[in-house]
C-alpha cells in the first residue's frame, strides 16, 4: 500500500472531490468516535456522566478514574484494579509471542528452502489450523492443560497460544521466504554452510520485516484474546482482556462507568501504541493471507 | 576471530538460547548451556566441520538434559576427525542435512497434531457420548446432535448467526470498498485518515464491546444525548429489544472489521495495471464506468478473499457478544459460538456442547477448504 500514483479514475469534478472528502471525513469521525467517548468519559466524575453529554469534554478533568481502574477497583472478589492482570498478560504474552515467531522462522524456512515429500500436505494442515473455531478444542485443552499439571497458570496459557499462533507465523515467513532467491541458498550450500548457517547468515539478516510483521500480529491477537484466558485461566493468570470484561460486567454496585472507560483503554493501550509505531507492518500481517503477490 | 564474526556469533547464541528456553523451564543451567553454545558457534565460524556444529546446536536445542556435555562431546568429535575419516564425514554430513529441515519442522508439527487434529477427533468423538459435566465415553449414537437439532436455543443461536453473519458481511464489503475507491482517488490526507479507518482491528472486541455497550444504552449513551440537544422523542433502544439487539452487533462488529476489508481492497486496486485505466480513459470511458467494468471485476478475487475470512470470522465471533450484550436480552444475541460455551461449562451438558462445535466446525471448514485448496493450487498451474 504504497501511495497512490495513478492519476485519478473519477475526473476531477470540484463538487465531486467536495462530496468526496465528506465522505471520507464522516467516516473518520465513526471510526474515532467511541475512542473519544471513551477518553473523554474516563476523564469526567461519575456524577457528570449522569448528568448526560456523552460528546461534550468534562468540565471538571479527574485522572482519579484512570488511578482506580489500574490500582483500586474492585475485580472479581478482591479489589486490586487491573494492575496484576496486566502483568498477567505481559508475561504471557512476551512468551508465547517469541516461541511462536521463532517456530514460525524456522517452519517457513524449512517449507521453502528445504521441502520434503508431503511438505505441501504438512504446510496445509498448518495453515488450515489458523481457522478452526476455538471451541472444538476447549474440553481437550482444558484436559491436556490438567493432565500437564499446568491448568490455570500463565504457563498453560501461553502453550496455547503458541499451539494455536504456530499456523499464522509459518504463514507469514513461508509467504515471505518464498520470494527469497534459492540459489543464494544452494550457492552456500556448495560452499559448504548448513542448515542453521545458511538460515543464521543468509535468510535471517534479511527477515527484520516479516519478524516484525509475524511479532506485531501474534503480540495484538494473544493480548487481545478472551476465550482461552477466560477458559484457562485463574486468579493468577486471567489476562488483562477477562479482568475487564469482569470489572465492566460485575452486577454489585455502582456502576463506575468513568472507571470502565479508562480500564479499557488501559487493555487497548498496548495494541493501540504497536499499532500507532508499526502500523505498517500491522498492516501487512492483515493483508498477508488475503491478497497475493 | 575477527570483531564482527562475534558480532554475530553473539547475535545467534541469543537465539539459540531463546529456542532452550521453550524447550524447558529450568533456567538453573543456564550458564552452562550458554557457554556451550558459544564454543559450538567459535567452531561454526572456523569455516570447517559446519554440519558437526549444527548437529551440536541440534543436541542443544532438543536435548533436555545435559545438553552441554552432548555438545562438548561433540567438540571433542570435531577436533579428533580432523585429521582423517574425511568420508565418513561427507556422508554423514549429507545424512544429517537431509534430516535436519524435518527435525527443525517437527516440534510444529507435531503440536499442531496434538492441538489441532486431535483435539478435534476427542471433541467429535465427545459429541457422540453421554457427556455432562466431565468427559463420559458411554456411546449414544447421534443423539446429541438429535437433541441439539430439537433446541429452540440452537435455532435462535443459527437464525442469529444467519442475520449477523449476511449483514455484517455485506456491511463490511460495501463500506470496505467504498473507502477504498475513495481513498484511491489521490486523497490528501491519505496516510492521515488511512490509519483511522485501521486502529479499531488493533483493539480487543472486549474493549470494542465495552465502548458500544455504553455507546447504545439508552440511559446514558446516545440516545440521552440526542434528547438532551433537543430531541425529545428520540428514541435508540435496540440494544434492550429483543428484536433488535442482534443489530447492535452487526454495528459493532461493522466497526471493527469493515477497516480490514477497505485495507486489502485498496492493495488490490493499487495493482491494477495503469495501463489498462489509461487506454479506457482514452476511450473516454468515465470515471465510474471504469470502475463497474474494469476495475472491479479485476479485483474480483479479492471479494471472495474478503467474503472467506468474514465469514469465519462470524461464526467464531463470541468476544464481542459476551462483552456487548451477553448473549441477551433473553437469547436475543445467542450465537452458535455463546452455545457451546453455556452448554458444555454453564449446563454442563458437555455432549450437546461438543455436537455444537463439531457443526461450527463443519460450516468453517465447507468455507475454507475449498477456498484454501484454490489458493493453494493456483502457483503450481501457473508454471
Amino acid at each position: 500500500m504504497s501511495s497512490s500514483s495513478r492519476a485519478p479514475v473519477v475526473a476531477p469534478n470540484r463538487v465531486l472531490r467536495a462530496c468526496l472528502y465528506a465522505t471520507l471525513l464522516v467516516f473518520a469521525v465513526y471510526y474515532l468516535l467511541p475512542l473519544y467517548v471513551m477518553v473523554m468519559n474516563s476523564l469526567k466524575t461519575l456524577d457528570e456522566i449522569r448528568q448526560g453529554n456523552m460528546l461534550a469534554p468534562p468540565r471538571e478533568w479527574t485522572v482519579k478514574p484512570w488511578g482506580d481502574a489500574w490500582s483500586r477497583a474492585q475485580i472479581g472478589v478482591e479489589a486490586t484494579g487491573l494492575r496484576p492482570y496486566f502483568i498477567n498478560s505481559v508475561l504471557m504474552v512476551v512468551p508465547a509471542v517469541t516461541i511462536s515467531t521463532v517456530l514460525g522462522a524456522l517452519n517457513g524456512y524449512v517449507l521453502t528452502k528445504w521441502t520434503f515429500r508431503g511438505a505441501n500436505v504438512v504446510f496445509a494442515l498448518i495453515l488450515l489450523s489458523c481457522f478452526i473455531p476455538f471451541q472444538i478444542v476447549l474440553i481437550p485443552s482444558a484436559r491436556v492443560l490438567g493432565f500437564l499439571g499446568i491448568s490455570g497458570t500463565t504457563a498453560g496459557l501461553v502453550l496455547i497460544h503458541i499451539a494455536y499462533g504456530i499456523g499464522f507465523t509459518t504463514l507469514f515467513f513461508r509467504n515471505y521466504y518464498a520470494s527469497f532467491p534459492t540459489e543464494l541458498i544452494r550457492a552456500a550450500q556448495i560452499d559448504g554452510a548448513g542448515f542453521f548457517r545458511i538460515f543464521w547468515s543468509i535468510l535471517l539478516p534479511s527477515s527484520g520485516p516479516i519478524l516484525a510483521v509475524s511479532a506485531i500480529w501474534q503480540f495484538t491477537n494473544i493480548w487481545n484474546d478472551f476465550l482461552f484466558g477466560a477458559s484457562f485461566g485463574d486468579f493468577d493468570s486471567i489476562p488483562m482482556t477477562v479482568a475487564l470484561n469482569n470489572l465492566v460486567s460485575s452486577s454489585s454496585g455502582v456502576k463506575e462507568y468513568n472507571v470502565h472507560f479508562a480500564g479499557a483503554i488501559l487493555a487497548a493501550l498496548p495494541t493501540l501504541l504497536v499499532y500507532v509505531l508499526s502500523g505498517r507492518y500491522f498492516v501487512r500481517g492483515l493483508t498477508a493471507g488475503a491478497v497475493k503477490g | 576471530m575477527p570483531a564482527g564474526g562475534c558480532g554475530l556469533a553473539r547475535k545467534k547464541l541469543n537465539f539459540v538460547s531463546l529456542v532452550k528456553g521453550g524447550d524447558d523451564d529450568n533456567n538453573d543451567d543456564d550458564n552452562g548451556g550458554a557457554f556451550a553454545v558459544r564454543a559450538v558457534f567459535n567452531v561454526i565460524f572456523d569455516d570447517n566441520g559446519g554440519a558437526f556444529a549444527v548437529r551440536a546446536v541440534l543436541n542443544v536445542i532438543f536435548d533436555d538434559n545435559g545438553g552441554g556435555f552432548a555438545v562438548r562431546a561433540v567438540l571433542n568429535v570435531i577436533s579428533d576427525d580432523n585429521d582423517g575419516g574425511a568420508a565418513v564425514m561427507s556422508t554423514l554430513t549429507a545424512k544429517l542435512q537431509d534430516w535436519i529441515p524435518r527435525l527443525v519442522l517437527s516440534p510444529s508439527a507435531a503440536i499442531i497434531f496434538v492441538f489441532v487434529y486431535a483435539f478435534i477427533i476427542y471433541t467429535g468423538y465427545l459429541s457422540l457420548t453421554d457427556s455432562r459435566l466431565l468427559p463420559s465415553y458411554g456411546f449414544v449414537g447421534l443423539e446429541n446432535y438429535q437433541k441439539l437439532w430439537a433446541l429452540p436455543h440452537w435455532h435462535r443461536a443459527l437464525l442469529n448467526l444467519a442475520i449477523f453473519g449476511i449483514l455484517y458481511i455485506v456491511f463490511c464489503t460495501a463500506v470496505g470498498l467504498l473507502l477504498a475507491i475513495f481513498l484511491d482517488q489521490r486523497i490528501r490526507g491519505e496516510g492521515f485518515l488511512r490509519p483511522i479507518y485501521l486502529y479499531p482491528l488493533a483493539l480487543s472486541f472486549i474493549v470494542t464491546g465495552t465502548a458500544w455497550k455504553w455507546f447504545l444504552d439508552p440511559g446514558i449513551g446516545l440516545e440521552n444525548t440526542v434528547q438532551r440537544w433537543g430531541w425529545e422523542g428520540f428514541a435508540f433502544d435496540w440494544i434492550k429489544d429483543r428484536k433488535l439487539a442482534i443489530y447492535t452487533v452487526v454495528m459493532a462488529a461493522v466497526w471493527q472489521s469493515s477497516g480490514f476489508v477497505m485495507a486489502i481492497f485498496l492493495a488490490g486496486l493499487r495493482g491494477v495495471d495503469d495501463e489498462i485505466i489509461k487506454a479506457a480513459q482514452m476511450d473516454g470511458a468515465s470515471g465510474f464506468t471504469i470502475y463497474r467494468r474494469i476495475i472491479i471485476p479485476l479485483v474480483r478475487p479479492i471479494f471472495l478473499s474478503a467474503f472467506v475470512i468474514l465469514a469465519h470470522l462470524a461464526i467464531k465471533a463470541y468476544d464481542l457478544v459476551i462483552a456487548l450484550t451477553g448473549g441477551g436480552p433473553g437469547q436475543a444475541t445467542e450465537l452458535p459460538a455463546t452455545f457451546m460455551y453455556s452448554y458444555t461449562f454453564t449446563r454442563s451438558l458437555m455432549g450437546i456442547g461438543a455436537s455444537s462445535a463439531v457443526i461450527m466446525l463443519a460450516m468453517i471448514f465447507s468455507i475454507i477448504v475449498p477456498y484454501l485448496y484454490l489458493e493453494l493450487r493456483q502457483p503450481k498451474d501457473r508454471s
